[in-house]
């Protein structure tokens, strides 16, 4: 097979810097899970950096459902969607929208046109209201403009009687004139044709683009006298289309206002001036207005609210990190879905054998084979000497030794599970009977009645294994790459591309190219390289998010306490400490929301994975838990699955962790001495920590 | 001096040089910023030992308080240092604040405006230290003020520069005056043609979806200005830099990614090059990044400036960091000067 071409290599579909071929590649398996995004009503879709928010919404883009439908049928034939991905009543509407980065909308939130704090408040959200109105209604004019144009010169006229619009270019123009003799269409004047409309909004967009170039400039008295409130000149429009029959009563028009999210990340950081909060509420301020002929969809990210509307009455939610966790047929809806967006790349690529794999029953096991199970991967790192792998306490009795250490000669993984049992019953006072230790069947934890004592230990006494050998973990084939994926689209491309680009690179250097006529599934070894450097990749990703370094030095912070707490766990009496639990009336009595706002970003740039966690103590009220994301195990050698329960802290003692890192406000250093249970790792097990650390050295 | 009858001869210098050559018994201007680096006092000092007739103006700059880091506290102690320094050699009158690098656009154009309409004749601003939202700015208005007749651009270079220079770079923004344009095409189409994307090669980590990713109807073609030669440890610094950009975007962008070397302490050359990737500056959309020396930083708004004039907008942004390392650098080496304005004629123009 031909590695010289990574069929990875794109990491986000919608980023339109390269000819992306969207419909080639797009999965439409989440669709049957969002139909909520393309029927009417206002709909906030909330996800994780990375699930495919961007993805989904660019359905609703007419430039997007054209590339749709400009393909052929037989190109089609065997794939799961039809030449629209939409079913047939989901696919009344046009769409419109305004990227408010790109547009440059958010550089409104720049302006000084009043001494006074207030009124500069109220302009700018007006001038952005307005800008927003501008733009949106020029794109929705060119958006039936461009269906139109494009599906008469195909001669695809079913497809416009599909989503209820007229093949009559003319009507755009009476259109326009009904608008503009509406009250909410007076800024398009006297327009009469669409051109005309198009050229007169595109004037109003550069005064205002003016003004924020230059405080010296102002806005035309004309501008000021025909501006409206956000939304009313969107909605006059499209009664306006109506009503000349340029699109049909069942047309639904929606609206996509993107990067939306931008400002919610931005506002925790808001002034005095309230910059970004104040076109939130602009924004929330149009959603709770409840307008019917206009549908809006935003993307924000966990844990963002919109504060001034109701999220039943106002808009519905769809949360997309919650969609993906679900389950379907007793699998992951995201296995299906990364499994599907698999096979598309690998089919839409030139590599040799594309169709084959593409075709086969399960590409993704095809080419990457099966993982190993949590035991044989313990095995694959376990040192040579038996000696390594248990630590036997001098006080225990000589059979008891003597049965681990025959254990470790037979198995690592039976001896670090022996070890912890030994110290869970000598802790416990019990005296223990090893006599028949050497037959595995006789294992007190291969007892049935000790099944899941075993279950929940495996991972960790494959990592203690992997440590006692200075050695970390091997991860590869299917069920490994879709559970470091962590239900993230994007985490699971970026191991793809990894592993793709570390074969090639070792197939180059060893074998020439004579072995990519054949097709053959990818070596464990260089899979494992792969997800090393994928996990790499993301750590690295964290310093390029706003505040990137901040937000490194706290997850490597976290991460760093969780490897020393499962490391140092020998008795495995924290099997799911790979993980940290915090009441949320903890968290909301913290006052300065620092700790707060580092979770939740750590949590919308996908670093971390928010669960609901009920706690065994229900004193401790209504807890969240949080997980390092899986793609950062091999990187921070945690254990991936989230089995048990997680570290128990309290906000005091996540400051405790934080305060020498200077991520703190002032005068938020450390008051309580909170004790926790946690078992300090020994001396041998912080120098091989050290050593392994040296691993991700900066310097490397 | 009499204005060079070749236009395209741009003096530049050791500033001790430059300015004895210049009108320099006439009344002069020096601007600069104070912060916490020795440098930012030594063109001023320089200037006062040279000119007779000289208002040294030090722009008081706030810093950023969001992230919080001992770093913070240790850079104002160092910025208070050099206030009283600064004091002492050149008055108290010579410091002015400034505002916040925080501050919205036009408060910075605001008080850009103030600083152009206060100076006449004979300009220096000196770069060094001075952030880019408020350099950008200040530089701009002062090369488009007609008042001012000499305009002279001054960069000190530090002895050292420290290990790590600053922290937790924030989202990309626009400066102040450079937002760009709405990417509207005539014909009401949302512009599909490639886009120059020139970034200065720095040595913090770009995030360049902050700029790629936000525009989906815009095909950048990426230029890496790459400052040359670069000295250890700099250079590992800006191929990671580089790195990080190809590995990410070398195969999806639509043209490749093309690196093109420029002299580290050439603004001229450097300002010849931009325009020899952006259609002799009027291609008529550019994106500008100014990451990287500051000398490429000055090149860049150099273009800005000649197409602003022209009539060209031009996006120039930045991903400002939120907290600078109290050690940024160390010592004052030379000070460089680059004639912008002779006589009232631009020496830059597209």
């Amino acid at each position: 097979m031909s590695f010289a071409i990574n069929p990875f290599n794109t990491l986000y579909l919608t980023e339109g810097v390269g000819e992306v071929d969207i419909p080639a590649i797009f999965s439409p398996l989440l669709v049957p899970h969002v139909t909520q995004l393309y029927q009417p009503g206002n709909v906030v879709l909330r996800g994780m950096q990375g699930t495919g928010k961007t993805m989904l919404l660019s359905l609703l883009d007419t430039n997007v459902r054209l590339a749709f439908w400009s393909r052929s049928p037989q190109t089609l034939k065997d794939e799961i969607s039809t030449s629209d991905p939409l079913p047939l009543p989901l696919r009344t509407f046009v769409g419109a929208g305004i990227n408010l980065s790109s547009s440059k909308a958010f550089k409104l939130n720049e302006i000084r046109v009043s001494k006074d704090r207030e009124e500069n408040i109220q302009l700018s959200r007006a001038y952005f209201g307005d800008f927003v109105n501008t733009w949106v209604v020029r794109d929705l004019l060119m958006s039936i403009e461009t269906l139109i144009k494009e599906l008469t010169l195909s001669g695809d006229l079913a497809r416009l009687e599909e989503i209820g619009v007229t093949a009559n270019l003319d009507q755009l123009d009476v259109a326009v004139k009904l608008l503009g003799a509406d009250t909410a269409g007076q800024f398009l004047g006297r327009k009469r044709t669409a051109a005309e409309a198009r050229t007169e909004l595109k004037g109003r967009v550069e005064a205002y683009l003016q003004l924020v170039r230059d405080p010296l400039n102002s806005i035309s008295k004309k501008i000021d006298k025909s501006r409206r409130l956000l939304g009313e000149p969107i909605e006059a429009a499209t009664l306006a289309l109506r009503e000349a029959g340029v699109i049909s009563d069942r047309t639904n028009v929606i609206v996509t206002i993107d990067q939306f999210e931008q400002l919610i990340r931005r506002a925790p950081h808001d002034g005095d001036d309230q910059q970004n909060r104040r076109f939130i509420h602009e924004v929330e301020d149009l959603f709770s207005h409840r307008v019917r002929q206009v549908s809006y969809r935003v993307g924000t990210r966990p844990n963002a609210t919109l504060d001034r509307c109701d999220a039943v009455r106002d808009y519905v939610l769809v949360d997309l990190d919650q969609i993906l966790q679900r389950k379907e047929h007793g699998r992951p809806l995201f296995h299906g879905f990364a499994r599907d967006a698999f096979r598309r790349r690998i089919k839409k690529s030139d590599i040799p054998h594309a169709d084959e794999i593409a075709k086969a029953a399960a590409p993704l096991k095809d080419v990457f084979g099966k993982s190993p199970t949590v035991a044989d991967r313990g095995r694959a790192c376990a040192p040579k000497k038996p000696s390594q792998i248990v630590r036997l306490d001098k006080n225990w009795p000589a059979d008891v030794k003597a049965a681990l250490l025959m254990l470790a000669k037979k198995d690592a993984i039976a001896a670090s599970l022996g070890e912890a049992w030994v110290r869970q019953q000598s802790a416990k006072g019990i005296e223990l009977d090893v006599s028949g230790w050497d037959s595995p069947t006789e294992l007190p934890w291969e007892q049935s009645a000790k099944c899941w004592w075993k279950k929940e230990r495996l991972s960790l006494a494959a990592l203690h294994v992997a440590a006692s050998n200075a050695q970390r973990l091997v991860y590869y084939g299917e069920k490994d790459i879709l559970q470091l994926a962590g239900e993230n689209i994007v985490a699971f491309i970026c191991i793809c591309r990894e592993i793709w680009d570390c074969s090639a690179r070792h197939r180059a250097n060893k074998t020439g190219s004579q072995l990519d006529q054949e097709w053959m599934p990818f070596d464990p070894k260089r899979q494992t390289e792969g997800i090393r450097d994928a996990s790499h990749t993301w750590h690295e990703k964290l310093r390029e998010c706003p505040g990137g370094d901040s937000l490194q030095r706290f997850l490597d912070k976290l991460g760093g306490e969780l490897h020393e707490q499962l490391i140092g766990d020998r008795q495995m009496s924290y099997p799911g400490a790979n993980g940290i639990s915090l009441a949320v009336s903890d968290l909301n009595l913290d006052q300065n929301r620092d700790v707060r706002q580092l979770l939740y970003d750590a949590t919308a740039e996908c670093f971390l994975l928010q669960r609901d966690h009920t706690p065994k103590l229900l004193s401790r009220g209504k807890s969240l838990k949080w997980y390092p994301h899986p793609i950062l195990a091999p990187f921070y050698e945690l254990t991936v699955a989230h089995t048990k329960e997680p570290l128990y802290l309290n906000v005091s003692k996540l400051r405790d962790w934080l305060a020498p890192l200077g991520l703190l406000s002032p005068g938020d250093e450390p008051t309580t001495k909170t004790k926790l249970v946690r078992i300090k790792p020994k001396k041998a097990t912080q120098d091989l920590r050290q050593k392994q650390k040296t691993l991700f050295a900066k310097d490397e | 001096m009499a204005v060079p009858a070749i236009a395209h001869v741009r003096p530049a210098g050791p500033l001790r040089w430059i300015l004895p050559r210049l009108n320099a018994s006439d009344h002069w201007t020096i601007i600069g910023a104070l912060s916490a680096e020795d440098r930012c006092l030594a063109a001023a000092h320089e200037a006062v030992s040279l000119l007779a007739d000289l208002d040294v103006v030090l722009l008081h700059i706030e810093p950023d308080t969001r992230t919080q880091s001992k770093w913070l506290a240790q850079s104002q102690r160092k910025t208070e240092a050099n206030a009283g320094l600064a004091e002492n050699a050149f008055g108290k009158q010579s410091i002015r604040s400034a505002g916040s690098i925080q501050d919205i656009d036009h408060d910075i154009s605001i008080l850009a405006d103030d600083i152009a309409e206060q100076c006449a004749g004979n300009v220096v601003l000196d770069v060094s230290t001075m952030p880019k939202r408020f350099f950008f700015t200040v530089l701009t208005k002062l090369a488009c003020s007609k008042k001012v007749q000499t305009l002279i651009a001054t960069n000190t270079s530090p002895v050292a520069y420290g290990k790590e220079l600053a922290r937790d770079p924030d989202d990309w923004r626009q400066l102040p005056i450079y937002c760009g344009d709405s990417d509207l095409d005539e014909d009401g189409s949302k512009g599909i043609s490639t886009t120059p994307l020139i970034i200065g090669v720095g040595y913090h980590t770009l995030n360049i979806r902050e700029i790629l990713g936000r525009a989906p109807n815009r095909r950048f073609g990426i230029k890496l200005f790459l400052p040359f030669p670069s000295l250890h440890p700099g250079f590992t610094e800006n191929w990671k830099f580089i790195h990080s950009i190809r590995s990410e975007w070398d195969r999806q962008v639509s043209e490749a990614i093309e690196i093109i070397r420029t002299p580290i302490n050439d603004v001229s050359v450097t300002f010849d090059r931009l325009l020899q990737y952006s259609n002799q500056g009027t291609a008529a959309s550019l994106v500008l990044a100014p990451f990287g020396p500051k000398t490429l930083s000055l090149a860049m708004c150099l273009l800005g400036i000649a197409r602003l004039e022209s009539g060209i907008s031009t996006e120039i942004g930045y991903t400002q960091p939120r907290v600078y390392s109290p050690d940024y650098s160390s010592g004052s080496g030379e000070v460089t000067a680059f004639c912008i304005k002779l006589n009232g004629q631009s020496l830059y123009s597209v």
